[in-house]
């Protein structure tokens, strides 16, 4: 009886003591994994916030970026808009007043300047607007079907004045017929700019327009004759926060809006682009569009 | 003595423009147009010129630093002035170059001939109400800051301008440090802001 007592006593505390060590186990573990369950949240939101980090980081250099171009722009209006269109007020109005007394040369001079003038100021101006539409949040870039070659031809038309002034002809090289499925708006932008910069920094000549389809994507070359680039030039291009301006062959001065509306689309549509070029040769600017 | 005059402005159009009024209102036809520094120079080794009217902002340079070369080389030039820029932050620079005449681009024609008139007759310039504005951020600036400041607004690396203005990195970084100081501004963006706000053109 008193062993059986003794063994009963025993069994109770054997029972009491592998519940509490059952429980304790049993808490170790609860405990064990609301740690790790913790422990892994954290990471989760580790991780949730670098990302978010880095897309803030990302967004802001954007908006920097953009700033950028925007203070560029209110420069270039001020400077390179109002005044030019002040002074052709300022010139017309003084020929009108004062056509009796003036000889024909002089007439001349001041109508083919406020001809050029304001010819420029309408690209400038198409440039603008080409940039702006491309700014607001919900820019909508969608792929769509188009002919490489009629979109060029396009661009040409609005340059043919230019070209033939300058004696300079504009070669179409893509086959008739080659259809993209890509971002239409934004690459016609660039082809207008890159066109226009070929034509300003080109005596005589031609500019060709060509490229095709690769394995690696679809190619575009913008070529001139022109007076070329250093590599310096080149390189001040290609580095971020950059505005390139020079005298163009009609020492007429540029704006550096061309490179930045360049730069900022061919990011936008993830294509690269190489410029090569050579002093007095000419200029190549090569672009990949990715597939 | 004949009046020669020179035009340095990069456009052509605002060239022509104040060519067009010297011909028909003063009816003086020696003038000459140039758009870039080198052109400048060069022009003025070739002939003699009277009178100058000049701009600040030029592709291949500014204004700051081609006018010692210019009162080098033609010490009896006379010169305006002519530009977008605010009066208020050059002319105190000009100033000690002996430049008293400052042709604002804003001004409407009447005024713009006006002006002229003044700078042509060696007369003072009337005083405007307009050109006594309230401090500006950037009039502080001395003539070496400002030269950089030009190429620090065009996003230009301290290298880059030190081998323009042929002066040490160490003082670029010097007169850059100034600049952010005086002008109360942390970075690029705010001092380019600032300087679209205050109608510093660059």
């Amino acid at each position: 009886m008193a062993f059986l007592s003794i063994n009963d006593k025993q069994v109770n505390i054997i029972t009491q003591s592998l519940l509490v060590l059952s429980s304790a186990i049993v808490i170790y573990f609860i405990i064990g994994y609301t740690v790790k369950k913790i422990i892994i949240k954290q990471k989760i939101l580790k991780l949730l916030i670098e990302r978010r980090t880095r897309e803030i980081q990302q967004k802001n250099e954007e908006l920097e970026k953009n700033n950028l171009i925007k203070t560029r722009l209110i420069s270039i209006i001020s400077h390179d808009l109002i005044s030019p269109l002040k002074y052709i007020h300022f010139t017309t109005k003084n020929l009108l007043e004062n056509k009796a007394g003036l000889d024909q040369d002089t007439i001349d001079e001041m109508m083919t300047e406020v001809m050029n003038s304001s010819k420029e100021l309408e690209l400038i101006s198409t440039n603008i607007l080409n940039w702006i539409k491309y700014q607001n949040e919900n820019r909508r870039l969608i792929k769509e079907e188009f002919d490489l070659h009629a979109i060029v031809n396009q661009i040409f038309s609005i340059f043919k004045g230019i070209a033939k002034q300058k004696d300079i002809e504009l070669a179409n090289e893509f086959n008739t017929g080659m259809i993209l499925y890509q971002y239409m708006e934004p690459i016609k932008i660039v082809l207008y700019n890159l066109t226009l910069n070929a034509l300003n920094f080109t005596e005589k000549g031609k500019i060709t327009v060509s490229g095709g389809k690769t394995s690696k994507g679809i190619l575009i070359k913008v070529e001139d004759e022109g007076i070329g680039m250093s590599n310096e030039q080149i390189a001040n291009i290609m580095s971020e926060q950059f505005i390139v301006s020079s005298i163009n062959v009609d020492k007429r001065k540029g704006n550096g809006l061309g490179y930045l509306i360049i730069k900022d689309l061919l990011k936008l549509v993830d294509a690269k682009f190489v410029i090569k070029s050579k002093k007095n040769k000419g200029t190549k600017v090569t672009i990949l569009l990715p597939v | 003595m004949s009046i020669n005059i020179i035009i340095a402005d990069d456009h052509s159009m605002i060239r022509k423009g104040i060519k067009l009024i010297l011909k028909t209102t003063f009816g003086y036809h020696n003038i000459i147009e140039v758009g870039s520094c080198t052109d400048l120079m060069s022009e003025l080794r070739k002939k003699e010129c009277t009178h100058l009217l000049l701009d600040i902002i030029f592709p291949d340079g500014t204004a700051l630093e081609v006018i010692p070369n210019i009162i080098n080389l033609c010490p009896d030039i006379k010169i305006m002035m002519f530009t977008m820029q605010s009066p208020v932050v050059y002319s105190d620079v000009f100033k000690q170059y002996g430049v008293n005449h400052y042709l604002p681009k804003s001004l409407n024609e009447e005024q713009t001939v006006c002006y002229l008139r003044k700078f042509l007759n060696n007369e003072p310039i009337p005083v405007d109400s307009k050109l006594l504005l309230p401090q500006n951020p950037f009039s502080t600036l001395s003539p070496r800051e400002l030269e950089v400041l030009h190429y620090i607004l065009n996003s230009h690396q301290t290298k880059t301008i030190s081998d323009v203005l042929n002066l040490r990195m160490s003082t670029i970084s010097t007169l850059k440090k100034r600049i952010f100081e005086k002008t109360g501004t942390e970075n690029l963006t705010h001092l380019l802001e600032l300087a679209n706000l205050y109608d510093i053109n660059f």
